[in-house]
């Protein structure tokens, strides 16, 4: 599920993480109960600041989707109907601001954006 | 224990030199006589005196020879990575330089005993006349201090002179030969010899060097 | 909690002119410092006055609570030092050389020496002058990270070295950071891979430093403008300005430090508007930092 997380890009490495764990919690990728990789194991596999993963953990934490346990790791918490739609919602909507972010600086129009979307939509069902 | 390290260390890079010299402070002895037996004619007492007379400059010239290169070749090495190592390790720079001299003189002892067990082979093979005495021991002493005086010299060269310690050295030692060619030609041999007077005979720094090299006297 | 390394207004110098001066650094204990600069800026120059291998020609310099040069084998036995240039006895073994180490340091893991010496894939009996490149960078971390020292000053960690030895020795590195929470001071030009892991950055150019701040700051601080109508005066600007490009007839753009989303406002009032505030990464950061560091040490001139 980690493979990678990009220095560069301008969402800081601790949200990369976090967001990545949205998303898997919210396609049912991972489920409530499952073990998140330790703190150690993961910093250490992607090679970031040991703090960025508790940064990262603990923020998921804060919106309620893992829980961490005192000596035991973090774990995936029971993640009702509500909050896995809303966070399929954030995730749908950064796409989405991205493509919007990327034609404006293109200098496309939301017309030619439309038009785009609705030939490309059909053939990905 | 760290000097236990600096004396391994110390023993892993010389340890061709070090055997090498004591091979041969061992067999020089044997050799050097066996070189003038010719010349040691018969019982007389100057025969035996002569038939030596080869191993006394020839221990000078292996002291010398084995103090220096044991002071200039691990320094050259350290030097060869700017010392760097030793500067980040947890040691200061007087107490490193001065396990790493301890070092160095420990290991050249082994020389000055393979020349002492050397005299007493060379002297188990002859009979001295009652008016001559062997001093095997006190030669081999006086190996050990001359072999330490040059390592002494070469090293505090090299740790204070640095890079320039080599060519320094060379340089002086060309002075002083071509000095000795000057005052020969200008035929101040007088003044030569003055000056040698100053350095080799007691209490002359490099005496040592010149006298007192007997193995067998009255 | 004293700083692990405190430096004041160091200054040094070869020959005559000044390559250091009125370097003044930080290092919180427990933080992952990276140290950036330009080849040529000091860096290495500030590494050896800090361990107390070269005299500074003038300021103070404290590391773990101690006075350098004057006590530095004392902080050097809590220190693990891993240097650009391999530093170790070329005609040493492996082994040879885990020995020869260790006697100096108190705290020496045998254990850990023993299991990084196997993931790294060192063979004992290898003599240090044959190892490659990579193996020897491996060793001296491998070695540093034994001591289990409080406080790694690593130059150019790994430089050099292929992407596989690069990731080892990288996860190495974090491992440790997370098991002893020890202080690192890093110093490297690979700028993406200090992004990864520190989270302090110190910035040095031409012999001074020119920004010491937290990793996050720095980054989320230094940010690029597309301005329309863009004002003349900036001396009242509550940001620093550190580039200014015409783009278009009526846009230009504005690389700034110190960006707070506030500052719109500032723009607004000066008839001017603001059409994209951009993210720079930290390499695009510290470009525009050093650029505009020396646009105006030439002004002021």
């Amino acid at each position: 599920m980690f493979s990678k997380v990009d220095p560069r890009s301008p969402t800081p490495i601790y949200a990369q993480i976090a967001d990545r764990i949205r998303v898997a919690v919210a396609s049912g990728e991972i489920s409530a109960g499952d073990g998140l990789p330790s703190v150690r194991a993961l910093a250490t596999r992607l090679r970031v600041n040991p703090a960025t993963v508790v940064q990262a953990y603990r923020d998921l934490e804060r919106d309620a989707i893992v829980e961490m346990r005192q000596g035991a790791g973090t774990f995936v918490a029971v993640v009702g109907a509500d909050l896995r739609n809303r966070e399929r919602a954030v995730a749908a909507k950064r796409i989405v601001q991205q493509m919007l972010n990327e034609a404006a600086r293109l200098g496309l129009s939301p017309t030619d954006l439309r038009d785009a979307f609705d030939r490309e939509l059909p053939e990905t069902k | 224990m760290m000097f236990a390290q600096i004396l391994w260390t110390q023993t892993k890079w010389t340890r061709a030199m070090v055997l090498g010299f004591a091979a041969l402070a061992f067999l020089m002895p044997v050799g050097g006589w066996n070189l003038m037996a010719s010349q040691a004619g018969g019982t007389s007492p100057e025969g035996f005196i002569m038939g030596f007379q080869l191993v006394g400059p020839l221990a000078a010239f292996i002291a010398c020879l084995s103090g220096f290169l044991m002071a200039a070749y691990p320094w050259s090495l350290d030097h060869a990575a700017n010392h760097v190592y030793p500067l980040s390790l947890p040691i200061t720079w007087p107490s490193y330089v001065t396990q790493r001299f301890v070092a160095g003189a420990i290991l050249l002892a082994i020389p000055a005993v393979a020349l002492l067990v050397g005299c007493l082979l060379a002297l188990s093979f002859i009979a001295l006349p009652p008016v001559l005495h062997a001093y095997p021991v006190g030669f081999a002493l006086r190996f050990f201090f001359a072999t330490l005086l040059a390592y002494s010299l070469s090293f505090a060269l090299q740790y204070l002179g640095g890079r320039r310690a080599a060519p320094l050295l060379l340089g002086a030692l060309i002075a002083f030969l071509v000095t000795g060619v000057v005052l020969q030609v200008l035929g101040l041999e007088g003044l030569q010899a003055a000056i040698a007077r100053l350095f080799l005979q007691w209490p002359g720094p490099f005496a040592i060097f010149v006298e007192g090299w007997r193995l067998v006297d009255v | 909690m004293t700083d692990a390394i405190r430096i004041r207004d160091l200054a040094w110098r070869a020959g005559r002119e000044f390559a250091i001066r009125d370097l003044s650094m930080t290092v919180p204990t427990g933080a992952i410092y990276g140290f950036l600069g330009p080849n040529g800026s000091g860096k290495t120059t500030t590494i050896r006055l800090m361990l107390g291998m070269i005299p500074p020609a003038d300021g103070t310099i404290e590391v773990l609570s101690h006075a350098i040069p004057r006590f530095c084998h004392r902080a050097l036995a809590r220190i693990g030092y891993v240097p650009e240039k391999l530093h170790l006895y070329g005609n040493l073994t492996v082994d040879e050389s885990i020995r020869f180490h260790r006697a100096f340091y108190e705290n020496f893991d045998n254990e850990e020496a023993e299991r990084l010496r196997r993931r790294f894939a060192l063979r004992e009996d290898q003599l240090v002058s044959r190892l490659s490149k990579g193996e020897a960078g491996k060793l001296m971390m491998m070695l540093a990270l034994s001591q289990r020292a409080e406080l790694l000053v690593l130059d150019e960690p790994t430089d050099g070295l292929d992407p596989v030895v690069r990731r080892e020795v990288l996860s190495a590195l974090v491992e440790y950071v997370d098991s002893k929470k020890a202080t690192v001071f890093i110093s490297s030009h690979l700028v993406h891979e200090q992004e990864r892991i520190c989270d302090w950055v110190g910035v040095m150019d031409g012999g001074r430093l020119i920004a010491e701040l937290p990793m996050q700051e720095f980054r989320s601080g230094i940010k690029r403008l597309r301005v329309s109508q863009a004002p003349a005066a900036r001396d009242a600007a509550p940001f620093a300005l550190l580039s200014r490009e015409e783009l278009t007839i009526h846009d230009e753009e504005w690389v700034v430090r110190g960006w707070q989303p506030e500052m719109r406002e500032w723009f607004q009032r000066a008839g001017a508007e603001i059409r994209e505030v951009q993210d720079l990464d930290l390499e695009e950061s510290f470009v525009e930092l050093l650029r505009g560091a020396r646009v105006n040490s030439q002004e002021v001139k």
